[in-house]
């Protein structure tokens, strides 16, 4: 509660914001709910087609971008130890692995996510991939987040929109798990210029990263050790 | 409580909070609004938070450093700061002024004490940090406050 010696400071910056209320209308939150709903509904769906999934999955990521084999005009060269080099591009993110052994990993779109945990693992990177911003629920237990540091850079070209994470799996502590999650914002909207002139509001969209010091709770967080950046609407959207 | 009740008690103390801590109306309300219809979405886990205003508070807070980094860009974009054409609310600029002069964090948590009414412990938890910390930054910023008001009451006394 508050002290009362503390109220001479306090009373007058509350007075000052007893105009300030929130109009949005509750059938306007509960829709938006209803989408968020939808949208952890859809994930969940996917998570229990288990094997079916994976197995589509392995199929799919080869023929379309040949992990196991540079791709046409990639020089060649293994990944980290023990797994093989990647190199995949989709409409939404594109993955290469580098001759250093690090691999970048490039966003437009935050989708196909599937693919992205089913590439992520073929490089040797222990990671979650989540389309819900973490909520900053209780962590699980004796599972903390970690510094990055050198072992994943976050970069950002304002002129294209790309986010570009370059993720050295040497470097990624024992047992962390890294975690790329979705983000959101259905309510703030980018005014867009296309290129005829004409602006589109579209709803702003980005990835956050973070490592944990092992499998972190979906809504686990830390917004001072977080990486957050954003890629900005996609025309799909 | 069901969802409309805590929407109706909570959603001014929220905006408020998170108002103050941001220091933009516009950019309070859209994410005060997120963060409830996040709340509505997972309302059977947030409805048995301890303090499910302090949840609200803390999503909106998380989003906003995103939200922030994003809306340099756009800013610098379309070489236009909305910030600059638009009025932010009933709130007397002189005070909007003193608060944005605080530190984030220190703003953060005179924000949570002031408009929710939380304690050092829910406060930690709301922020993430260590109740110490809470402590220590509610100090200086009361201090702060105090210090920098004191004019402004003199003169609405002597008015």
């Amino acid at each position: 509660m508050i002290q009362e010696t503390d109220d001479d400071v306090f009373a007058p910056v509350r007075d000052s914001f007893a105009g300030v209320d929130l109009d949005t209308p509750l059938d306007s939150v509960i829709g938006r709910g209803r989408r968020v709903r939808r949208r952890r509904r859809t994930l969940a769906g996917a998570a229990t087609m288990g094997v079916a999934a994976v197995a589509a999955v392995a199929l799919a990521v080869p023929s379309a971008t040949a992990p196991a084999t540079p791709a046409a005009g990639a020089t060649a060269h293994s990944g980290p130890a023990g797994h093989a080099a990647v190199h995949i591009q989709l409409a939404g993110w594109s993955m290469q692995s580098n001759a250093n052994g690090t691999v970048t990993l490039t966003f437009h779109d935050f989708t196909d996510l599937p693919q992205l945990r089913q590439a992520l693992a073929q490089a040797g990177i222990h990671a979650v991939v989540q389309d819900e911003f973490p909520t900053c629920g209780p962590g699980a237990p004796g599972v903390h987040q970690l510094p990055t540091g050198n072992a994943v850079t976050v970069s950002i070209d304002q002129s294209t929109y790309t986010v570009t994470e370059t993720i050295n799996p040497a470097a990624l502590p024992a047992g962390s798990v890294l975690r790329l999650a979705g983000v959101q914002l259905n309510n703030t909207r980018l005014a867009i210029r296309k290129a005829d002139g004409q602006v589109e509001q579209l709803p702003v969209i980005g990835v956050q990263t973070a490592l944990y010091s092992g499998q972190p709770a979906a809504d686990q967080c830390d917004q001072d050790s977080t990486i957050q950046a954003f890629f900005g609407p996609t025309s799909a959207s | 409580m069901d969802f409309a009740e805590f929407y109706e008690q909570s959603r001014a103390g929220c905006l408020r909070a998170v108002y103050a801590s941001v220091g933009d109306r516009q950019q309070a309300e859209e994410l005060v609004s997120e963060a409830f219809a996040r709340a509505w979405a997972g309302w059977r886990r947030v409805g048995r938070h301890p303090a499910p205003q302090a949840w609200i508070v803390r999503t909106a807070l998380n989003t906003h450093v995103s939200w922030w980094r994003r809306r340099r860009h756009e800013v610098a974009w379309t070489g236009q700061d909305p910030a600059e054409t638009r009025s932010d609310g009933p709130v007397d600029e002189q005070m909007m002024a003193l608060l944005r002069a605080l530190p984030d964090r220190q703003r953060q948590v005179v924000a949570l004490r002031i408009f929710l009414d939380l304690d050092t412990r829910a406060t930690a938890e709301a922020l993430g940090i260590a109740p110490g910390t809470v402590k220590a930054h509610l100090s200086r910023a009361t201090a702060t406050l105090r210090e920098q008001l004191a004019p402004l009451i003199e003169q609405e006394t002597a008015a």
